[in-house]
């Protein structure tokens, strides 16, 4: 009786926060960063429930990028058509790779995403199609929704775009809460407990391996499709290595495999660094020195520890 | 010919201090079961030791590099006792672990030194050796001959003497190890600081014919990555071969391609994983 109430209020303050916040742009910004990294964390999540650790998870992101501002600024696409284009064709890519490199386990496959990150950003640093090391300035915000009659929206607007963004990673993380309660996420977290097990079972263990690795592209190239009209530019080190590192960290503070642990991990992503801002050149030292700490006295993430007092506590 | 003989130099110069770093980050997974990201800036530290030896204390050269193996290989004994011996077989947690440290480690010098590239002479600057009509500068001989004399130290002591077998011992099951009285303890920090000094001494010996910035220990990471799957994981002679090897093909590839030429090791890095993941000289 006591969360549905709960879950509500969380649910109507996010609909109201613009207003809460007075549209201040920079509790705005630092809400739609925290959704951006809620959703692709809780991608990685389910790549990481499987066992499988992809340091490579930020390239997928910048295909999703990629796609979209091509398609928008070269061929005029509608930007809704365009970012469900990065979607597919981070998906594609995701369930090529994923069909020859997902029986790989441990530290080589880590290695091999790695690689494929590191080639994908080559690529496009060096291809001038794709506006190479520079990058592509001035995306055009997403195309205005005009329907006669009824309503017209402009997302030149950052409050606008705010609910884009809100209403996509609730969707994203309706899906994964589902996941991860249902069978499904029994039979991923089975896979990294034990996957000979688990295919004594009979459970097609790489169909669900590539099912998690192919639905977390798709989020991450929906995000990098969203990401870019946000920022207005994108370039080819803007989805770098320390971008997967951030998502695997955020996964780890969080715990792996747990409900909330994207929620805790990326309030940790987003706000240590915000909170010690005024710590200036110190602030990534402090960034450091508290992700070891939480490795030391948290090391299954804060939701993975809440989760297992919370069993104790029932037993 | 001679651009032949410059290019055969500039790779052996380079695949060597690839294979010091991949050394230490193979001796430290076999023993440990950690990939060290912070493997890198234990490089950097070595480059700076050197840097601050030389150009501030007035410290021969050839004394700094000591200095800098001594250094970075104590930095490997703190590191190891107070940070990762905890997360000993701990695949995941150990390498956030080390990113966490990268991360401190390259703050740290960027608060102290700055982001600037600095970049200093050694007493052989300026000198170069005639080799088939190719001049080649003393600096890179000398660096590929102490990374050579290097890693033939470390292969005999890790291959002839009591504690290198105890090393092998436990890479192969530390269990094992343990019951046959080893102590798994004492052999982790040793691994430990061994691979660290050894990754400090490659950045001590590159720091004065590239340049020394916080930020130099990114690339020979990605490079030692890429040579301890071409040689195998866990092999000592796979790793000196897999060195020489990708040397040798950045410098061509670079030569010809330009910077599209170091997509090249990332190709072969994936066509080993998927097609001969044991590498050239592992075992599966």
């Amino acid at each position: 009786m006591k969360r549905p109430i709960i879950f509500s209020i969380l649910l109507a303050s996010l609909f109201v926060y613009p207003f809460i916040v007075n549209q201040d742009s920079f509790f705005l910004h630092t809400m739609i960063y925290f959704l951006f990294f809620m959703v692709l964390g809780a991608g990685l999540n389910l790549i990481m429930t499987t066992g499988q650790l992809s340091i490579g998870h930020a390239a997928f992101m910048c295909i999703g990028a990629y796609t979209c501002v091509t398609l928008v600024m070269k061929y005029q696409w509608s930007f809704w058509l365009g970012w469900v284009a990065a979607g597919s064709v981070s998906g594609i890519m995701a369930w090529i790779l994923g069909r020859i490199t997902l029986r790989i386990k441990g530290v080589f496959f880590a290695i091999l995403t790695f690689a494929f990150g590191e080639i994908v950003r080559m690529i496009l640093v060096n291809v001038t199609y794709f506006g190479g090391p520079n990058g592509i300035m001035g995306i055009p915000p997403p195309t205005r929704i005009n329907i006669p009659g009824l309503f017209r929206v402009s997302f030149e607007n950052k409050t606008h775009f705010y609910y884009i963004v809100l209403v996509f990673s609730l969707i994203c993380m309706t899906i994964y809460f589902r996941l991860t309660k249902s069978q499904i996420g029994k039979v991923l977290k089975s896979i990294s407990k034990a996957d000979l097990l688990a295919q004594c079972c009979g459970i097609n263990i790489m169909k669900y391996k590539l099912f998690a690795f192919v639905l977390a592209s798709v989020w991450a190239g929906m995000i990098g499709g969203l990401y870019a009209p946000y920022f207005t530019f994108i370039s080819p080190y803007s989805f770098t290595f320390m971008e997967s590192i951030d998502f695997i960290i955020l996964n780890v503070v969080g715990g792996v495999g747990t409900l909330s642990g994207p929620i805790f991990g990326a309030l940790f992503l987003i706000g240590i660094p915000e909170i010690f801002r005024f710590a200036k050149e110190y602030e990534l030292i402090i960034y450091a020195i508290s992700l070891i700490l939480v490795l030391f006295f948290v090391p299954r993430g804060i939701a993975g520890t809440i989760e297992l007092k919370r069993r104790k506590n029932s037993m | 010919m001679e651009i032949i003989i410059q290019l055969a130099i500039n790779a052996m110069t380079l695949g060597l201090t690839y294979v010091l770093v991949a050394l230490g980050l193979t001796i430290i997974f076999s023993i440990m079961g950690i990939i060290n990201f912070a493997h890198g800036e234990i490089y950097m530290l070595g480059a700076f030791v050197v840097y601050v030896v030389v150009t501030s204390l007035h410290i021969n050269f050839l004394l700094g590099l000591l200095i800098a193996i001594l250094v970075t290989g104590t930095f490997g004994i703190i590191f190891e006792r107070v940070l990762f011996r905890r997360f000993r077989g701990e695949q995941l947690n150990g390498l956030v672990l080390s990113l966490g440290l990268s991360i401190l480690l390259q703050n740290v010098a960027l608060l102290i030194w700055g982001g600037d590239e600095r970049s200093f002479a050694s007493p052989f600057r300026g000198q170069s050796l005639s080799f088939l009509g190719a001049s080649i500068p003393m600096e890179r001989v000398m660096a590929m001959g102490l990374s050579i004399l290097m890693l033939i130290s470390v292969y005999y002591f890790i291959k002839r003497t009591k504690i290198g077998q105890a090393m092998r011992a436990v890479a192969q099951s530390s269990e094992a190890a343990a019951l046959q009285g080893i102590r798994i303890n004492n052999i982790s920090l040793l691994s430990f600081s061994i691979g660290c000094a050894l990754a400090g001494l490659a950045g001590a010996l590159l720091a004065p014919i590239f340049y020394v910035s916080p930020y130099v220990g990114g690339m020979p990471v990605l490079k030692a990555f890429i040579v301890i799957v071409l040689g195998g994981l866990g092999s000592i002679s796979g790793a000196f071969v897999g060195g020489i090897l990708l040397g040798v093909i950045d410098s061509i590839c670079l030569f010809f391609l330009g910077t599209l030429g170091n997509i090249t090791g990332f190709i072969i890095l994936i066509l080993f994983i998927l097609f001969k993941p044991e590498g050239l000289f592992g075992y599966k």
